[in-house]
């Protein structure tokens, strides 16, 4: 049982630490995303910071916010924007690590999330290059850092607002 | 100097169900030693017993607005409809005033050449949820310098100059709005005294949904900007 056991463990910390090299994930509840109006609008409420993304970042958020693998974010990048792979590699590793740098996303542990192909901000067809592409970067604000961390967040339904007519 | 002869103030309380709170906030409003010219609460709707907690502070310079539930955005809308004072107070119908909240503020608009005033404030953990929230919501030690609905005071000039709160956001209301005031270039200060107290009662929880209204504000305002920028201004 014992020698069970510790196999088990052993199988779970191979895993785990697999999954965990391969994976970004967003650092929530800290950090809230959206694409609006076109552009990728991210949020840290941690440290009141806002991001706005050009298309090869946003293209690369929407990889990590589905839980997709690090050689997939690559790859499904290299395929919107038309371009080889092996072109970008560094240029998206380097982003997802300035992305960690921001505590925008954090490594995922065992089980969390999913390895799949993002749906919601690329919403192009794979194999249709979207535009031509740019290196990954963003616009970091911090003009609203102290309206954004001391907002009062107003009360949920009918005990409060927040209530949409 | 007599203050309150010489100047008017509005202040708007906008509650949406909160009988338990709503008294005390009024109670710190009336316990001003400069007292306010007016003061509009405008009731968006509640459904519990907020209005009946309202109207036992009947008093001339109190006004009551009834509207149907739009949002906080709206309902201070409401009242700055029918507010005539020359400066323009917010609070939240959770928060408390300091009792010299005003007397300091318009001696700073007094001495001051700016459109807004801001104050510190200090949160507290409500007395009926200390016990169950003290070990799980982190409550500021310190007065903070509070960029919040709460503790403004403002020229009623520069609020009809912003313009009025985006209805239609569930929350961010007032980052939205001081982003506009800000692009307006107003001028604003935030004096260094305790202005007013924010109720922390573990309601103030996010909605499932209501984060993503932080980004439209986001996105409107870099919008607002890049026009802005676009056209020399």
């Amino acid at each position: 049982m014992i020698a069970r056991a510790s196999e088990e463990a052993e199988m779970d910390e191979d895993r785990y630490c697999v999954m965990d090299e391969d994976r970004y994930c967003v650092n929530e509840p800290s950090v809230i995303s959206e694409v609006v109006d076109g552009e990728t609008i991210v949020l840290n409420f941690e440290n009141g910071h806002y991001y706005s993304f050009n298309p090869s970042a946003s293209a690369i958020w929407g990889c990590v916010c589905a839980g997709s693998p690090d050689a997939s974010v690559t790859e499904w990048v290299a395929q919107r924007f038309g371009v080889d792979p092996a072109a970008i590699a560094t240029e998206v590793a380097d982003f997802l690590r300035s992305l960690e740098d921001e505590r925008l996303i954090r490594r995922a542990a065992a089980g969390e999330g999913g390895g799949i192909i993002p749906q919601t901000a690329a919403a192009v067809a794979p194999g249709e290059p979207i535009a031509a592409f740019s290196a990954p970067s963003f616009d970091k604000f911090t003009d609203m850092e102290e309206l954004l961390l001391l907002d009062p967040i107003h009360e949920v339904g009918e005990s409060g607002w927040p209530k949409k007519p | 100097m007599a203050l309150e002869r010489v100047v008017r103030i509005s202040v708007v309380l906008p509650v949406y169900n909160r009988a338990g709170y709503v008294g005390e906030a009024i109670e710190s409003v009336l316990a001003q030693s400069l007292p306010p010219y007016e003061i509009i609460v405008v009731d968006d709707g509640s459904t519990d017993d907020s209005l009946a907690v309202i109207e036992r502070f009947a008093r001339p310079c109190l006004r009551v607005v009834r509207r149907e539930n739009g949002g906080i955005g709206a309902a201070r809308n409401s009242g700055l409809r029918v507010a005539s004072g020359d400066l323009i107070a917010f609070i939240d119908s959770d928060d408390l005033w300091e009792r010299d909240k005003l007397e300091l503020q318009v001696r700073a608009l007094e001495n001051n050449d700016v459109q807004l005033v801001f104050g510190h404030l200090l949160e507290f953990l409500s007395p009926e949820r200390a016990a169950d929230l003290a070990g799980s919501i982190r409550v500021a030690a310190n007065p903070l310098p509070g960029l919040i609905a709460s503790t403004l005071l403002a020229r009623r000039e520069a609020v009809e100059k912003i313009g009025p709160f985006d209805a239609s956001l569930r929350v961010g209301e007032f980052i939205e709005w001081m982003g506009r005031a800000r692009d307006l270039d107003l001028a604003s200060l935030v004096i260094p005294e305790t202005v007013a107290r924010r109720r922390i009662h573990g309601g103030n929880s996010v909605l499932a949904g209501a984060n993503t209204d932080y980004l439209r504000v986001i996105k409107s305002t870099l919008d607002r900007r890049r026009r802005r920028a676009a056209h020399g201004g």
